[in-house]
């Protein structure tokens, strides 16, 4: 591979400039200060959408943010989103403000973006869409004129990221809420300067303070293709309400992810997802409604939506629990009515209950520690070992 | 995953169902082969099939003889493979052990608490049997002579098949220990091997019921072969070790417990097939046993992508019931479905979309099996958990 020439290195310098002086966090908080944080806007009634719990109240409390429902109940909102490129910081920051808010209006203390909640801030970059006009991501990684998808979000990541993190701290801060970002496609460490690039969920507590990041442990097809690297652990973070974690879409096709966190001791889970294919309700069926059976936990699945660089996102964001605490038996607390259209979802979760069914269920008295000891510690290995070798 | 194409595998699940609780409640159940020798007891809520010919025996006689009419028919439909229900095994032995002298030793019978005599129904006021009998297991439990009739009949039947069998689940006794386990027998009549559930909650432990430690595949012409009885079902650790250990076919003699919602199956047997991309047929018990009803969907299932709708779903068990017996008519056996399993088409799929080639080892290797040991000892709260 030849070295740039000085041509190239003085447009990526420029590039690069322009896109710090564009990720600016100042205009963020600019925009963001000019807001209002009432819990609805003058003189309008609050907007419902999607389906409600049965048994919310008709109109959200004033008040969201508080944790006025004890330590034991939470309300809690998937936000199921449309994937734009957004043209500045600002223009990313109002669409994040206005979908928080209808969340925030329904009285939710814990907000969940969906994956690639990130991905509309690509639209800083000058020309980006006639770049992407015949784009396809879902056939290779190549996004023409000899530019890999890798070298784009290696190139935007850390500009991304002010925007990003400014935006989501700010709203966590500004309403006293939680805030699980959905994902963006990261450096993975950018001192390390490695280029490797991760798709990362942050969690922001009330104060704007980020609680940790997530990695997504396991990647789609498609993402190996980018190029990304997949995480290693699983983190569980603490709130007033119990444990929650964020793996990242792909992750929740593996039961060993729900699994582990759980035995870390997470009661809610929450899953950020952009699926790239047509709805349909049993492949759905495949990710996080199974994993919130098996493990026992709350869990809440937001999912981007939309036409992008070639890519058709659906599904139907919800807020699942174990069968017995739903209403209808069937494990659905609340769900989107559209696999396709933007809205906001929102239920509430009791931790008292969750803790009494485990206890009733006795899940885990069923543990064979023995056969694990048997099995776990080298069938992973030996199997995909080989696999590699035929 | 590279490989010739191969030909579909033909197999049967063949449901029973005892007949309904309310369908002559109690006052019609009938004891199928109600001997008076310990541990021989059988009952059997009956619809009218057994009902009709309820006496000494004649419901035992009418039950085997409708099995295995349909085990013929699903020969003559070509089925390699053919499964029975959960329990099944039990309600084999003890039918065929009625009139015989194959009861458990007084010592044997009274280390597992199983009925003596006429079964849950002796003793009691017809009208209370479903409030009264709780502890069904109990009655199902084989011993070793019972157990031992129960093989020979269903290696004799594996041979009339040329096909492999798995004839239900049972739970038997040895000693003060009790397991429930299935068997896969050859087209030869071979027990090819034996699988016991290796999952027990507190409740099941507390009636006498102890854990297997391994899970087995059976490698076969047809395919590598895993068995998931009872419970098993709901803890995904399982069906990932048989297939990481192999297996292409999980095959799940099922028990439920009604109220039935349809979404239990789903969160067993049918999700473990997609995050696995197996086959599986799980083949369920229907009715009135013990007091206690049971429903599950007797079903043969792939990975979405390789079935009509994409439902997962393999055939429907309605209508191909009908294609073989009248079997529904009698009140004894629910439907039976016989399906063809498309190697070729999953091989397919597996190239396209290999959920187990992006396994993370660096993430299972951090955390199993020492996650599982600290959570057990923190009496199952999750690790760190205040």
């Amino acid at each position: 591979m030849s070295s740039p020439s000085l041509k190239e290195r003085l447009t990526l310098a420029l590039l690069r400039g322009l896109l710090h002086w564009k990720s600016s966090p100042a205009r963020v908080r600019r925009y963001l200060s000019r807001q209002s944080y009432l819990p609805g806007p003058k003189g309008q009634e609050p907007k419902w959408d999607g389906v409600r719990e049965p048994g919310l109240p008709e109109r959200p409390g004033a008040g969201a943010g508080q944790a006025g429902r004890g330590a034991n109940r939470i309300r809690v909102a998937a936000v199921q989103m449309r994937l734009e490129l957004a043209k500045s910081a600002e223009d990313y920051a109002a669409k994040i403000y206005a979908l928080t808010r209808q969340a925030v209006e329904q009285g939710a203390q814990l907000v969940a973006f969906p994956e690639d909640s990130g991905t509309g801030l690509l639209g800083l970059i000058p020309g980006i869409e006639e770049m992407a006009a015949g784009a396809n991501l879902g056939s290779s990684g190549d996004i023409g004129g000899g530019l890999q998808v890798k070298d784009v979000f290696a190139l935007s990541a850390p500009f991304v990221e002010r925007v990003y993190t400014t935006t989501f701290s700010e709203l966590a801060r500004r309403w006293g809420i939680y805030i699980a970002t959905g994902s963006a496609i990261l450096l993975r460490d950018q001192k390390a300067q490695d280029g490797q690039i991760v798709n990362r969920a942050y969690f922001f507590g009330p104060k704007g303070e980020v609680l940790g990041t997530q990695d997504k442990c396991h990647l789609f097809p498609m993402e190996c293709g980018w190029g990304l690297t997949p995480g290693n652990d699983i983190k569980a973070f603490p709130t007033p309400w119990g444990k929650v974690a964020i793996p990242i879409c792909m992750d929740a096709t593996y039961f060993e992810t729900f699994r582990i966190a759980s035995l870390l001791g997470a009661d809610i889970v929450i899953i950020p997802s952009a699926n790239p294919e047509a709805y349909n309700f049993w492949r759905e069926l495949r990710g996080i409604w199974p994993r919130v059976q098996e493990s026992e936990v709350y869990g809440i699945n937001s999912f981007m939506v939309g036409e992008f660089l070639g890519l058709t996102l659906t599904g139907r964001s919800g807020i699942f629990a174990p069968m017995e605490l739903t209403p209808g038996g069937d494990g659905v607390l609340a769900r989107a009515q559209s696999p396709t259209e933007e809205t906001v979802v929102v239920a509430d979760l009791d931790m008292t209950a969750l803790r009494r069914h485990r206890v009733k269920s006795g899940l885990r008295t069923g543990f064979n520690q023995a056969l694990y000891e048997r099995y776990f510690s080298d069938l992973y290995r030996s199997y995909l070992e080989r696999r590699s070798t035929g | 995953m590279a490989g010739s194409a191969r030909a579909p595998v033909r197999v049967a699940a063949v449901g029973w169902q005892l007949g309904a609780r309310g369908e002559g409640e109690a006052a019609a159940a009938a004891e199928v082969g109600a001997g008076t020798e310990a541990g021989t007891g059988v009952w059997i809520g009956a619809g009218a099939g057994v009902g009709a010919e309820a006496g000494p025996n004649a419901g035992a006689g009418t039950l085997r003889k409708e099995i295995e009419a349909r085990l013929l028919a699903v020969k003559e439909a070509g089925a390699r493979l053919v499964v029975l229900p959960g329990y099944a095994g039990s309600i084999l032995a003890k039918v065929l052990a009625a009139g015989k002298d194959l009861a458990g030793t007084n010592d044997e019978v009274e280390a597992t608490g199983a009925s003596v005599g006429q079964g849950p129904t002796s003793g009691r006021a017809q009208g209370q049997v479903h409030a009264a009998a709780v502890e069904p297991i109990r009655d199902l439990v084989v011993f070793p002579a019972q157990e031992k009739a129960y093989l020979a009949w269903a290696s004799d039947w594996a041979r009339r098949l040329r096909g492999f069998l798995v004839p239900g689940s049972v739970l038997v006794a040895e000693g003060k220990t009790i397991y429930h386990q299935a068997y896969l027998l050859s087209p030869g009549g071979e027990v090819l091997g034996r699988q016991r559930q290796t999952h027990l909650r507190a409740a099941e432990r507390a009636r006498g019921l102890a854990a297997g430690e391994e899970l087995l595949v059976f490698p076969t012409e047809i395919g590598s072969i895993g068995l998931v009885v009872g419970g098993d079902a709901w803890y995904p650790e399982v069906s990932r070790i048989l297939t990481l250990q192999g297996a292409d076919i999980l095959v799940a003699p099922l028990t439920l417990l009604t109220p039935y919602p349809k979404e239990r199956q789903w969160a067993g047997m049918w999700q473990e097939v997609q995050q696995n991309q197996t086959f599986a047929i799980e083949c369920g018990l229907e009715g009135c046993l013990g007091g206690l009803e049971f429903h599950a969907q007797t079903a043969v299932m792939a990975p979405c992508e390789m079935t009509p709708g994409q439902t997962g779903y393999l055939g429907d068990p309605a209508l191909i019931s009908g294609q073989i017996t009248a079997g529904r008519q009698t009140g004894i056996l629910g439907p039976t479905l016989i399906c063809d399993l498309d190697f070729s088409a999953r091989q397919e799929l597996i190239a396209n979309y290999d959920i187990l080639s992006l396994l993370n080892l660096d993430l299972y290797r951090r955390y199993f099996p020492g996650l599982y040991r600290l959570v057990l000892r923190n009496g199952g709260e999750g690790a760190g958990h205040e």
